[in-house]
């Protein structure tokens, strides 16, 4: 199929291709807002543009090509994440980037990508039934090998965003109810013992903090836990809940602007949204990414096959989880998991993975009846 | 309809799972941001402004203290003072902190640390780590706004006194509020917090409120370091009005030689019986309010505090004392009044009386005296038997009448009552476990006649026998004694004078008020305070030699008398009031006709000297105290300009952060050479200290106010 194809502009879905669009350009806004510096919003909307570009590309492109492609993509990211072990620089404590003039690239961001489409390849081969055990390892394994690699950047935040990934597409391809009852078991267990003997004190704390921030009111909090853990999410608790319904004006937060929040035009950028555009500017922000997710789902549904419907779920856990994780962190519903938020967040690894994603989605819904 | 190979799998009802999973996330995200931003909007918004807004205090100039001439006894000095912000120490490690102020300032870290985590003062109020700080200091300070920015600079005001110990005990000193005056609530530290300077003794404790004037503030927004970035609100401070004091440091300064000269302790009193107005009040030895303006250093405190001649004490309104025979005059005022005797009836002496088994001697045999002559050679037969006629009830009702045994309502902090004899005093005092039908606890004549002679039982206070001695003088008008004679207009509040909250009008039988006047008259004429007398001002008196221990045990050293001497001048006459009362008590002195009458003269011949202008056949009495007299070759010594030694207590430097007071200088090195003495009062034109406000350090002042050479360490 091709653009000089009448059917493309109908099956075309404006509104995925849009959203995004907006939900880039709205966060280039408050990116301005928190960092008033050229280097960050312009490279923003550099970052916007050569994501626009993939999109168009992956969108053109016939996704059943990547059923072909995908072990050849998977084992570049992986290629990838061993050598910024080798070759990356440290930000945060992370060894995560690869620095590439002066831009840097995160390939654990490309394996997200990689890693769903060879899920949903493997998923994809026709069967009957529900999937065995055999399967199921083998989906882990697929997961394990950039997650393994993840964790010893370390990035446990990135590493944890496989799993809701592993589930949904899992869950989407018949898991039994008992098989699904035993993971859930199972990822308890795993807390527990990772709460006994994987994680480090700091961590633990930050847990900690969260639970008690949960319950809303940070002056529970005590004056030591507040400067030791909880400084990030009272400070943005604050800066939410001080935007009030209509926020103090763009440009005008006081939170953001004067440096109480840390990592404002990453990790943060929605606690600004919220200071300066209120409970009205959050509420569109939710609305905006609920219609990215909603028309994922709608792709998925209207899949001519099972490798793009998985493909697109996968990409829509993905974002999903994103969503919750960084807005719950925002919240003080979360501990700090170093999450940005996609699209909104500064960052062009992840914006350029977005939008091949919504790329491949398009293309899915492109070629729905093409068999 | 089933897509894809498998209708088992159920593809799209479990997406329908997956979605709704999705959406109950949405929707928890959702109510958050509700809760937040609706529900808990306002809470949250405080929270905000409380993060970037900060209240810097703008400390308002302590108003200055002047004498009844308008010369300074006490003004401020602007210092540079280094001040921590502890709201930006949040996320700070103090210890970190401390190390660098204890490394590159030299201050103590235990001492910056008690400071800055004293859990009473409010976290929004900057707390001073070191004062007086050096120009090398501020530069540091200011190099390091950025890694530091919770470390700025102020200029505060700081007390000086450029008279030193000279009048210590009046003016008294400041020092920071502490946590029990906080907790107190006491009415003159209305309004301060802790962190503040206030008045801790002297007019600067009981006028504290009206020197201290009312801080302003200035609101400014703060990033996440510290750092300014703009200012919001600016309240100006109402400075504190200036006090001028009823004291004339001209009489001060001969009062503090001459009792420097006796190199005994004593008091000093002299004042104005017309209005109560304090014109002098020495109280020796004394402390010098210096050492306590920068923060007295525990060593120090400790050396004035241990000191057995009890430097902190106001021995003139703090201590009590047997008045001895300046009582007298009290007795005969009352005994007269009560009809006891008649005022030509000869009562004998007898030597002394028996009461008893025990015989009350008289210093003498003088016949039967009439009362004149009875208060001229202070025969103690005589008022032996005034007293047992009088009674006891009776004495303690003139003697309470005339403001004894309670407090005069001075306006100087902490005066004590003392006491004056009732039948149930003894009873009042009585041990614990005794019986109270004891013998012991009952009164008796012996008790009435050692009361009478102004021993046993009574113990007024220095003041309060001048306040006595001056009412009676105005023929039964008592004014309450004060120091402030006006509060000047500030700007804000308007001039007020000192109104007298008490005075007391006793009609008095004018028989027996001659009869005393005419007596008090003779003792200095003719009797045991001659050496008292400035001719052509008819001094009236009466001394009184106390006594300290038992008459039986010898009498040297420190177990002579206390010597007094109590009067006032000129005599009231038709037409004539009295205008000046003093009272002299050198501790251990011996007798008062000797040491303490001689002082007396010397002060109110300085007041006639600066009343009338010559002193009539000056030096006329050849006993004492006359140099004050000799040698004064200019009248008006208001226009001298002699400089004043205000920088000699300066108190800054130490490297330990605690400011180091020099050696205290307990007795006031007065030049005992008379009226040749420098007139420090006569310091600088009076300073006003200008509101330079808690400056931060993106606006520094333009350059530092001139400090006195000198003063710098």
């Amino acid at each position: 199929m091709n653009p000089f194809d009448s059917r493309f502009w109908r099956d075309f879905d404006w509104a995925l291709a849009l959203v995004p669009i907006v939900l880039v350009s709205f966060g280039t806004v408050f990116i301005y807002s928190s960092q008033p510096d050229e280097a960050y919003w312009k490279r923003q909307l550099v970052f916007m543009a050569l994501g626009l570009v993939s999109m168009a590309v992956f969108a053109l492109t016939d996704y059943r090509k990547w059923l072909q492609f995908a072990p050849f993509f998977y084992g570049l990211a992986l290629l990838g994440l061993v050598s910024v072990l080798i070759f990356g620089s440290v930000v945060n404590g992370a060894r995560a980037w690869i620095r590439i003039g002066s831009f840097g690239l995160q390939p654990s961001e490309i394996a997200k990508l990689a890693t769903i489409l060879m899920l949903a390849r493997f998923l994809a081969q026709p069967r009957r039934g529900s999937l065995t055990i055999r399967e199921i390892a083998i989906a882990g394994g697929i997961v394990a090998l950039p997650v393994g690699l993840i964790l010893l950047q370390p990035d446990m935040g990135t590493a944890l965003t496989f799993f809701p990934v592993l589930l949904t597409m899992l869950f989407l391809s018949g898991l039994r109810k008992r098989l699904l009852a035993v993971a859930v078991c199972g990822a308890l267990v795993a807390v527990v013992l990772a709460w006994g003997f994987v994680l480090k004190t700091y961590q633990k704390e930050r847990i900690q903090m969260a639970v008690m921030l949960m319950a809303g009111d940070t002056d529970q909090v005590s004056r030591q836990q507040k400067r030791a853990q909880g400084y990030q999410s009272i400070q943005s608790m604050i800066a939410v809940g001080s935007g009030g319904p209509f926020g103090k004006g763009v440009l005008q937060g006081t939170q953001g602007r004067l440096g109480f929040l840390p990592e404002r035009h990453t990790d943060f950028i929605a606690s600004i949204v919220a200071e300066e555009t209120g409970f009205a500017g959050a509420l569109a922000m939710l609305l905006l990414y609920g219609a990215v997710i909603w028309r994922l789902t709608g792709i998925a549904k209207l899949s001519a096959d099972r490798f793009g419907a998985l493909a697109v779920m996968g990409l829509a856990a993905l974002l999903g989880f994103h969503i919750f994780v960084n807005l719950g962190m925002v919240l003080g519903l979360m501990p700090i998991m170093g999450i940005p938020l996609p699209l909104l967040s500064y960052g062009g690894s992840s914006l350029l993975m977005m939008f091949m994603g919504f790329g491949l989605a398009l293309s899915v819904r492109l070629r729905r009846f093409v068999n | 309809m089933s897509r894809f190979s498998d209708e088992a799998q159920n593809f799209d009802a479990r997406l329908s799972v997956v979605m709704y999973i999705t959406l109950g996330f949405f929707l928890l995200l959702g109510v958050r941001f509700w809760v937040l931003q609706v529900v808990n909007h306002e809470s949250y918004l405080v929270k905000s402004n409380e993060n970037r807004i900060r209240e810097i205090p703008i400390p308002a100039a302590r108003g200055n203290i002047l004498d009844r001439n308008g010369r300074i006894l006490v003004d401020s000095r602007p210092a540079f003072n280094l001040i921590v912000n502890r709201e930006d120490l949040k996320k700070q490690n103090l210890d970190d902190l401390l190390f660098v102020l204890r490394d590159n300032l030299g201050i103590d870290p235990d001492w910056a640390r008690q400071q800055i985590e004293d859990p009473l003062a409010p976290k929004s109020r900057p707390v001073v780590v070191k004062q007086n700080i050096s120009e090398a200091d501020r530069a540091w300070i200011e190099a390091h706004e950025y890694e530091h920015p919770e470390l700025n600079v102020a200029l505060q005001p700081q007390r000086i006194y450029p008279l030193g110990p000279i009048l210590g005990h009046v003016l008294g000193y400041v020092g920071q509020i502490s946590d029990a005056q906080i907790k107190a609530i006491l009415p003159e530290f209305e309004g301060a917090r802790s962190g503040d300077v206030v008045g801790q003794a002297g007019i600067e404790r009981s006028h504290n409120r009206t020197l201290m004037g009312k801080e302003g503030t200035r609101r400014v927004v703060v990033d996440s370091r510290g750092r300014f970035v703009e200012e919001i609100e600016l309240v100006e401070p109402v400075p504190g009005q200036d006090i001028v004091t009823a004291i004339d440091i001209d009489l001060q300064m001969i009062a503090e030689e001459k009792l420097a000269a006796t190199k005994l302790n004593g008091v000093a009193i002299a004042l104005d019986p017309r209005n109560g107005e304090i014109l002098a009040l020495v109280s020796h030895p004394s402390y010098d309010p210096n050492l306590f303006a920068g923060g007295i250093s525990p060593e120090d405190y400790a050396v004035l505090r241990d000191n057995p001649d009890k430097p902190l004490t106001n021995r003139a309104i703090q201590d009590i004392y047997p008045p001895g025979s300046t009582w007298k005059t009290v007795m005969a005022m009352a005994g007269l009044s009560e009809g006891s005797m008649k005022p030509n009836e000869g009562i004998p002496c007898g030597g002394g009386i028996s009461i008893g088994s025990r015989f009350a001697a008289c210093h003498g045999s003088h016949g039967a005296p009439n009362l004149e002559r009875a208060i001229a050679v202070s025969c103690n037969g005589y008022f032996y038997r005034v007293g047992l006629r009088l009674g006891v009830d009776k004495l303690h009702k003139w003697a309470t009448a005339m403001g004894l045994g309670k407090r005069t309502g001075v306006d100087l902090p902490n005066e004590t009552p003392g006491y004056v004899p009732d039948a149930q005093i003894k009873l009042r005092w009585k041990k614990k476990d005794d019986d109270p039908a004891d013998k012991k606890y009952r009164w008796n004549d012996g008790d009435t006649v050692n009361a009478a002679i102004g021993q046993g039982y009574d113990r007024p206070t220095p003041l309060q026998m001048v306040h006595a001695f001056g009412g009676i003088a105005m023929d039964g008008h008592f004014t309450t004694p004060h120091v402030l004679k006006t509060a000047r207009s500030n700007g804000v509040e308007p001039e007020r004078g000192f109104e007298d909250p008490n005075v007391v009008d006793i009609p008095l039988d004018p028989i027996a008020f001659k009869y005393v006047m005419e007596g008090m008259r003779q003792v200095v004429t003719s009797g045991t305070a001659r050496r008292a007398e400035v001719p052509g001002f008819d001094v009236c008196g009466k001394t009184g030699t106390a006594q300290v221990v038992s008459i039986r045990t010898g009498a040297t050293g420190k177990q002579k008398e206390h010597a007094w001497f109590v009067g006032f001048a000129p005599k009231p006459e038709e037409g004539r009031l009295p205008e000046i009362a003093v009272v002299v008590l050198v501790e251990h002195g011996g007798h008062g006709g000797t040491i303490s009458a001689p002082i007396a003269q010397a002060i109110i011949a300085e007041y006639v000297r600066k009343t009338r202008g010559v002193v009539e056949g000056a030096a006329a009495d050849a006993a004492a105290g006359d140099e004050a007299i000799v040698g004064v070759d200019s009248v008006d010594l208001e226009g001298s300009d002699e400089p004043a030694e205000a920088d000699a207590a300066d108190t800054s430097g130490d490297p330990a952060g605690v400011p180091a007071a020099p050696v205290p200088t307990i007795i006031p090195r007065v030049s005992t050479g008379g009226s040749s003495t420098p007139l420090p009062a006569e310091a600088q034109p009076p300073q006003q200290f200008s509101p330079l406000q808690g400056v931060m350090k993106d606006r520094p002042p333009a350059a530092p106010p001139p400090v006195p050479a000198g003063s710098r360490q």
